[in-house]
């Protein structure tokens, strides 16, 4: 806030309130999360919350913009969940305190990163017990029942994205229509059944007491990966591996696109509409971002540091072939970086 | 069809073009199923309306979930560069010479690029629209809710078999979780809640069928549906002021609705109704309520 100029930071967004106060919202689809959310109001000197379940109409608006006006100064806001509020809080001009809690949220502390940890162990070890449902015949959703049923039984908070177990074809041309001419992925789960020799890029993420975390892998279904499936695999570790050779303090968000992509014969290994990398905290994607279409004019200007958290997703791909993706969650160390996730690529190594 | 009742509402309040953030109203709109992602979200406009063409374009790369009725040409890409997202629905045709533009949120950078890019657009309450639109369900969402509800008892079903051999409260969770899942649906409106009061165990669940919400709450043991929940379900008719039927009742569609605490009931509105450690979602009918769950 010294650093901003700001002198009283409104945040409405769930994310935003669980970093800046430690209130961690339950897990609950985004309506319902909306209309109970909590708004911090955040001084120099004290926090409150308070709840407003009426702000989408312009009374409730308008009393929350009066609480707001209890504390004076320079207002900065995260967003306008709705336009009664914008409009109650015109007089006051709020800037935009996204900057603020993007500079804020760069740097993870200890306790946050061995929250992160957490949410990532308890994630993979649901995943011990999914694999081995792992069979021609079974339903995508069969494998999210098993899924759920673990996390909450290891003490979950919540799930946080509809379980992603999608079939991808060998070449793009056979899956659905895309944009890109790439990928179009993630998927939701449709009750399809799982047939020998499917391969299936997975990807899920939990909460645990407000932060998240971010899983992925490559299964094959019923079958072994084939001589060529598996140096797609190997490319992908050449690619985890040259990322992380760079990803140390002082390294830019534009430094470690351009290792992954030097690592894939100059080629992007990742989706275009994504990035080989995203930050991850009390959001399962958020700052930094790395290969996005920001480009190099944005992300060189975005520095490592010590404590950012990484996951890192690039995804190899040979049209007619298929391709290997999976995720790493890395954390910036004082002199390099240091791997969260600890899970096996089975059935690839 | 949902469409052309927000049609209907963009030329009654005489709206243009709708910029939707919120997911439930795109789904209304689209028919779209998209990713689910728990937990609210800052606005960005992931759905866009035009009065004049009736047409509704959607973020997404592909087709998959999408409904016919939105052709290729209607989709924009994701980026992560809100400047472009804005540029391209700008392209869009009809956004630029809208005068009165819907938005159901915002941002401090969505207004400064939506006045940069359409400077002529006044900035009108499309949730408010958009409650409008969703507030009485056609018998086609109901039966929608219907199915939901159903999915809810066999998650209450499986948490108080769990409760009955004395399982952890995580347990309960997760069974019920598990439940859901074996029918098919991977989505829930929350995650389930138990609490307990000495002996008593109180198991609260909700569920998003294919988006469509239904809330099921039972306390064991007890009756299933306590004096107190018949007494509030049955204040629940219409023409009755939402201001005066207490904390516990809000309305459920494609997801969590909340009422206007100005308007009364209408036939046709789903409300989920809870007190004294019980909820139901209900339905409200011309001779008083259909109860849709158990």
């Amino acid at each position: 806030m010294d650093a901003h100029g700001v002198d009283v930071v409104v945040l409405c967004g769930e994310n935003n309130v669980t970093y800046a106060t430690g209130h961690a919202a339950p897990s609950q689809e985004p309506a319902r999360a909306g209309a109970t959310r909590k708004v911090a109001i955040i001084t120099r000197t004290e926090q409150h919350l308070v709840a407003a379940p009426l702000i989408d109409f312009e009374e409730g608006a308008r009393e929350l913009a009066s609480s707001i006006a209890d504390y004076p100064g320079t207002l900065a806001i995260d967003e306008y969940p709705s336009l009664g509020l914008r409009n109650a809080l015109a007089s006051g001009s709020p800037g935009n305190a996204g900057p603020l809690l993007a500079a804020a949220k760069f740097v993870k502390t200890p306790d946050e990163i061995e929250h992160i940890r957490r949410a990532q162990r308890i994630n993979e070890q649901a995943m011990d017990d999914v694999l081995p449902m792992l069979r021609p015949g079974i339903r995508d959703t069969d494998l999210t029942a098993v899924f759920f049923r673990r996390i909450f039984e290891l003490g979950a908070t919540g799930n946080t994205v509809d379980p992603i177990w999608q079939v991808v074809p060998t070449s793009v041309a056979d899956g659905p229509f895309t944009l890109t001419g790439h990928l179009p992925f993630p998927l939701p789960s449709a009750g399809r059944i799982l047939e020998k020799g499917d391969v299936i890029f997975n990807d899920t993420g939990i909460d645990f007491e407000g932060w998240a975390s971010d899983f992925g892998r490559t299964w094959c279904v019923g079958v072994d990966p084939d001589a060529r499936q598996r140096s797609q695999y190997h490319r992908y570790l050449d690619i985890v591996e040259a990322c992380c050779e760079v990803i140390k303090p002082g390294a830019t968000a534009w430094d470690v696109a351009v290792a992954a992509r030097q690592a894939n014969d100059g080629e992007p290994p990742w989706l275009p509409h994504f990035y080989v990398a995203h930050g991850i905290g009390t959001e399962s994607a958020e700052l930094p971002f790395c290969g996005t279409d920001l480009g190099e004019e944005v992300e060189a200007q975005v520095v490592l540091a010590p404590g950012t958290v990484l996951v890192l997703e690039p995804v190899v791909w040979e049209d007619g072939y298929g391709g290997y993706r999976a995720e790493e969650v890395v954390v910036v160390t004082k002199d390099g970086c240091e791997l969260l996730t600890d899970y096996p690529h089975a059935p690839y190594e | 069809m949902s469409k052309e009742r927000v049609l209907e509402e963009m030329a009654r309040q005489n709206v243009d073009v709708l910029l939707l953030g919120r997911e439930g109203n795109a789904r209304y709109v689209s028919g779209a199923h998209r990713l689910f992602l728990a937990g609210e979200r800052a606005f960005a406009p992931g759905c866009v309306v035009v009065r004049e063409s009736a047409a509704v374009h959607l973020l997404s790369v592909t087709d998959f979930g999408i409904p016919q009725a939105v052709p290729h040409d209607n989709l924009y890409p994701i980026s992560w560069n809100p400047a472009t997202t804005v540029g391209r629905i700008a392209a869009i045709p009809g956004v630029v010479p809208a005068e009165r533009v819907g938005v159901d949120g915002l941002t401090p950078l969505f207004e400064t690029l939506l006045a940069s890019f359409l400077p002529h657009a006044e900035l009108v309450d499309g949730e408010a629209l958009m409650r409008e639109a969703r507030w009485v369900k056609s018998a086609d969402q109901v039966d929608s809710i219907r199915a939901a509800a159903a999915v809810a008892e066999a998650m209450m079903t499986a948490a108080l078999d769990a409760v009955g051999s004395g399982a952890t409260d995580d347990t309960i969770k997760a069974v019920a979780m598990e439940a859901m899942a074996a029918k098919g649906v991977t989505t829930a409106a929350f995650e389930p809640l138990v609490e307990r009061d000495g002996e008593r165990v109180t198991v609260a669940v909700g569920v998003l069928r294919e988006g469509w919400e239904a809330d099921l709450t039972r306390t064991v043991p007890g009756p299933a549906r306590p004096d107190a929940l018949t007494t509030a379900i049955a204040g629940c008719r219409a023409g009755a002021a939402v201001a005066e039927l207490g904390a516990g009742v809000h309305g459920v569609g494609l997801g969590y609705e909340v009422l206007s605490p100005s308007e009364v009931l209408e036939t046709g509105m789903v409300l989920s109704v809870g007190t004294a450690g019980a909820r139901d979602t209900v339905l409200v009918t011309e001779k008083g309520q259909d109860v849709l769950t158990m």
